[in-house]
């Protein structure tokens, strides 16, 4: 058994972990039990990465798989959040990153895939790709956790990850751009995939631009576009 | 419809109308294009057209191959209803007259917005100009006009954007599957651009307007026969082509050529696994006429000579580069673009953030 395969399992049964000790301490009312479910969370985050680095180092599971282990990693980074948050949502954004590791541990047990490390060069494209879909994963799991807050208007604590997921697409979307007009003379080099982030980018930026005239239109929007990204992502 | 606001206050659709027809049209037109429910409008209008076309392939270029390469695409993927989308547009989605005036309409939206930013920066800066002349330096860099300066440079970016896609949809071009070979320059075609490969297939040099990208590198050969005396022997690689004395050929697939004097076939196979290289090996296997029977054969790494009978053919490596050349008049002006619209929109989604907040915070103190 591959040390990616471990480090995955582990994270994803830490997740599981956290999402029924989460569900416990909101049956008994217990919210000291939050803190608890943080650390674990951020553990199952690095466990992910570290599984993610020796996937590609060693070449044992599919790009897919290593795109959701991506993902799902980004997924559990810490989301900043005023007040405390929305059980269900949170409850859901904990399953997230367990059913992303979890399916990505199955395919990979299933195909039995091994690339060869030395076959499998990650192209900047790959890595920008799951960056965006993490990204996207990542602010719409914290949007869902935070849903009341949102749902009132009192939706200041939401602007800060909001701007700098924004900013950070913004910079990898340019950088991709820059990097294809210099390698290939134009803008659009990767086909299907690259419009699909910029279609993504697009509806994010409208969300943007409407948000001081219609906030509900604004979160919908960028909801949207974080579920394109995904999307593209996972294709 | 949705509502359009006008300094914080929702303006129905009713209102648009009759602000369209009151007295002064233009001014109102104005505010129209310069809402951001307008340009955001537009901005959704756009990103769902570029996910559409991520459904449904767009028609390629005339050229006969990639066409039908494209059609055998949709009909796998789509079947009988191949017809039914072909004729809702779903495949010329992106050439359309509508998605190209949604694009001019966005780009004079975002016209007359850099006009007004500019405009509103202006007044900011003489604002500024009075509050801070006697300020220390950082002070100053600490009170420039941000809020106004960053969305104002992003509106730039993604104008020049535009004008640099239009630029390149008038005046640019891309040549796909371009294949050259070693020590060859080639002069594209009604133009004075030219490519040109190095001995080894190592080095690429184009004239200065070109962007060339290497797709593919694999094995070719020089080609050239002789008898025993020594006499050059002429070689023909089809049957209606003019018999010369030497062929020069890139090995994509197998090639066949004829020494028609000696009344010998020649089989060139590259041999390779996986992705092609220059230097990948080449199975030669001569064959007599008209009996078909195999002469001869080796596998050739780099140059050599294989002899049948007293007639020596001779091979010289000559590696092939297929290549997509891209000629793009803009690119310096969309790369500022990118530049200019990333850097615009990532200090304006800081300011944004920082002045919603503050907001924020003193309307729930």
């Amino acid at each position: 058994m591959s040390s990616a395969i471990v480090f995955t399992g582990l994270a994803c049964g830490m997740s599981l972990a956290a999402a029924g000790m989460a569900i416990w301490s909101f049956v008994r009312s217990a919210s000291s039990l939050f803190h608890i479910v943080r650390v674990i969370r951020c553990i199952a985050g690095i466990l992910l990465l570290l599984g993610v680095l020796s996937a590609w180092y060693a070449g044992d599971c599919s790009p897919l798989s290593i795109r959701l282990f991506l993902i799902a990693a980004l997924v559990s980074l810490p989301y900043p959040g005023r007040s405390s948050p929305y059980l269900p949502g949170y409850v859901l954004s904990l399953l997230l990153p367990t059913s992303l590791t979890g399916l990505g541990l199955y395919l990979t047990l299933r195909s039995g895939v091994v690339i060869p490390a030395q076959q499998y060069i990650i192209p900047l494209r790959e890595i920008m790709t799951a960056g965006s879909g993490g990204i996207g994963a990542w602010l719409l799991n914290g949007l869902i956790a935070h849903l009341p807050e949102l749902k009132s208007g009192e939706s200041s604590s939401q602007e800060v990850p909001l701007s700098a997921a924004y900013a950070l697409l913004t910079i990898l979307l340019g950088s991709q751009g820059v990097v294809n007009l210099l390698q290939y003379g134009k803008v659009w080099a990767g086909g299907e995939l690259e419009k699909r982030l910029a279609g993504a980018w697009m509806i994010w930026t409208a969300g943007r631009l409407v948000s001081s005239q219609h906030p509900r239109l604004h979160w919908i929007l960028i909801a949207i576009a974080c579920m394109v990204f995904i999307f593209a992502a996972l294709r | 419809m949705g509502d359009f606001s006008r300094q914080g206050q929702a303006v129905t659709f009713f209102e648009i109308m009759s602000m369209l027809f009151s007295r002064d049209p233009w001014r109102d037109i104005w505010k129209v294009a310069t809402n951001d429910l307008t340009i955001a409008t537009l901005l959704v209008i756009i990103g769902a057209i570029l996910l559409t076309t991520t459904w449904f392939p767009q028609r390629p270029s005339p050229d006969p191959t990639v066409y039908a390469r494209w059609l055998a695409e949709v009909q796998r993927r789509f079947g009988s209803l191949v017809p039914v989308l072909q004729s809702a547009g779903l495949f010329t989605v992106s050439s359309s007259p509508g998605f190209r005036t949604i694009l001019v309409l966005l780009g004079g939206c975002l016209l007359l917005k850099v006009l007004e930013g500019i405009e509103q920066l202006r007044h900011g800066l003489i604002e500024w100009k009075k509050e801070h002349h006697s300020s220390r330096f950082t002070d100053r860099i600490a009170n420039w006009p941000w809020s106004l300066t960053s969305p104002t440079v992003a509106t730039a970016g993604g104008l020049l954007l535009i004008l640099g896609l239009l630029v390149n949809c008038l005046w640019g071009w891309e040549l796909e599957g371009l294949v050259i070979q070693g020590g060859e320059r080639l002069t594209l075609s009604d133009t004075d651009s030219w490519v040109a490969l190095s001995e080894t297939a190592q080095q690429i040099t184009q004239s200065e307007d070109l962007t060339v990208h290497v797709d593919q590198q694999g094995p070719g050969v020089l080609v050239h026969a002789s008898d025993n005396t020594g006499s050059v022997l002429m070689l023909q690689q089809a049957a209606g082509d003019k018999p010369i004395s030497q062929l020069k050929l890139p090995l994509i697939l197998d090639q066949y050529f004829a020494i028609p004097e000696a009344h010998l076939i020649v089989r060139l196979t590259p041999r390779h696994e996986g992705q092609p290289r220059a230097s990948s090996p080449i199975l030669v296997q001569l064959y007599r006429v008209p009996s078909g029977q195999l002469a001869n054969q080796t596998v050739l790494k780099g140059d050599g000579e294989v002899i049948v009978d007293g007639i020596a053919v001779h091979f010289t490596a000559v590696p092939y580069a297929r290549l997509t050349v891209v000629r793009n008049p803009a690119r310096g002006l969309t790369l500022f673009a990118i530049i200019l619209l990333a850097a615009g929109l990532a200090g304006d989604a800081l300011c944004i953030s920082k002045h919603r907040i503050s907001a924020m915070s003193a309307r729930t103190g």
